[in-house]
């Protein structure tokens, strides 16, 4: 008996740790733990794999999209050229249901949902897609790109405002 | 008595399509507003053409008295009471419409969009504009927990836009802006 409860302790805490592990939240610093600002070298040792750049560094082109795998989930990486660090994570996006905002938003919610939920806040709603961005700190946004009313891919960027200002 | 019931019967049938028909004009008298204008009051228009429509005189509190080049004229159109946003022209038509604002439940959209209409209607019904949702400033920089905007852009002109303002999730005013920007 004791032998069964020691084992299933066992279990039990190893599903608690890799639960705790994988961040699946969406917030304004980025999807899971790819966060904006990561450098090139950083998302590689992260990924485990090297990032090939095709336009950075190569042509006049300051950014350039990535598709990569983590954690068994397809994500883009938006990369910006970097004078210091070659180029850093500019902006990331995914189609995965797995990510929610602290409210509960992420691939699956409908408009009405969003609407409702971020009331306080700045919502940009265009056809095909809601950007939102926090009213007092509008330097980066989260885009929810819609098909028939429902959320099929999130975002996470810089604000277009914050974009020009820069 | 058959002779009394036929005449009478007649003149009930012509009284009922009568008053079905006054009913009918009292509920069409909509003012339609529109990235225009509304009714026959449509952006650009100069002061003496206003005035024209309006059948009365535009007193000015600031064009071509201070520096401040913009005037708010509440006027009575018709029988709506408006609120006209005026820039001060440098040659002689003094000033031209540039926006107007109202809370007269008779005026709607051509979409249909009026005071009572629900935020989330107002959001679907411009589908294919880009559209500024957010909460207004109660007193700045506190914005409000009630109060909000909907501000629908033209598809053609960049800073032109219906603003719709929100209080419960339903509309309470309606603006027509030559100039909106999300502050």
């Amino acid at each position: 008996m004791k032998k069964v409860f020691l084992f299933l302790s066992i279990i039990v805490f190893s599903l608690v740790t890799r639960a705790q592990k994988d961040d699946h939240t969406l917030t304004f610093d980025g999807i899971g733990e790819l966060k904006l600002g990561l450098t090139k070298a950083q998302l590689e040792k992260m990924l485990n794999t090297r990032i090939l750049l095709k336009q950075i560094g190569l042509t006049e082109s300051f950014t350039e999209t990535v598709k990569t795998m983590y954690k068994g989930i397809e994500f883009e990486l938006d990369l910006m050229r970097n004078d210091n660090v070659v180029a850093a994570l500019e902006g990331v996006s995914t189609t995965s249901p797995l990510f929610k905002t602290p409210e509960g938003i992420g691939v699956g919610s409908d408009q009405l949902t969003i609407i409702n939920a971020y009331e306080k806040d700045l919502l940009i709603i265009s056809y095909g897609s809601i950007t939102y961005t926090n009213i007092n700190q509008i330097h980066a946004s989260i885009v929810f790109v819609m098909e028939n009313k429902k959320v099929v891919k999130v975002i996470v960027e810089p604000t277009a405002m914050f974009r020009d200002r820069e | 008595m058959r002779k009394f019931l036929l005449p009478l019967l007649i003149f009930l049938i012509a009284c009922g399509g009568k008053k079905k028909e006054a009913g009918t004009k009292n509920e069409n008298t909509y003012y339609l507003l529109s990235l225009e204008g509304i009714d026959s009051l449509k952006l650009g228009m100069t002061k003496v053409q206003l005035e024209k429509v309006l059948n009365t005189t535009l007193n000015l509190k600031h064009i071509k008295v201070d520096e401040a080049g913009y005037d708010t004229v509440p006027v009575k159109y018709k029988d709506a009471d408006l609120i006209l946003y005026l820039e001060e022209d440098r040659d002689s038509s003094v000033a031209h419409l540039i926006g107007l604002s109202t809370s007269y439940p008779s005026c709607k959209t051509t979409s249909g969009i009026a005071v009572g209409t629900d935020k989330i209607n107002v959001i679907e019904t411009y589908a294919d504009h880009l559209k500024y949702v957010a909460p207004e400033y109660e007193v700045y920089p506190v914005r409000s927990l009630t109060k909000s905007v909907v501000a629908v852009m033209d598809t053609a002109m960049p800073y032109k836009a219906l603003v719709f303002h929100i209080v419960n999730r339903k509309v309470v005013s309606m603006e027509l802006s030559s100039y909106y920007e999300f502050y």
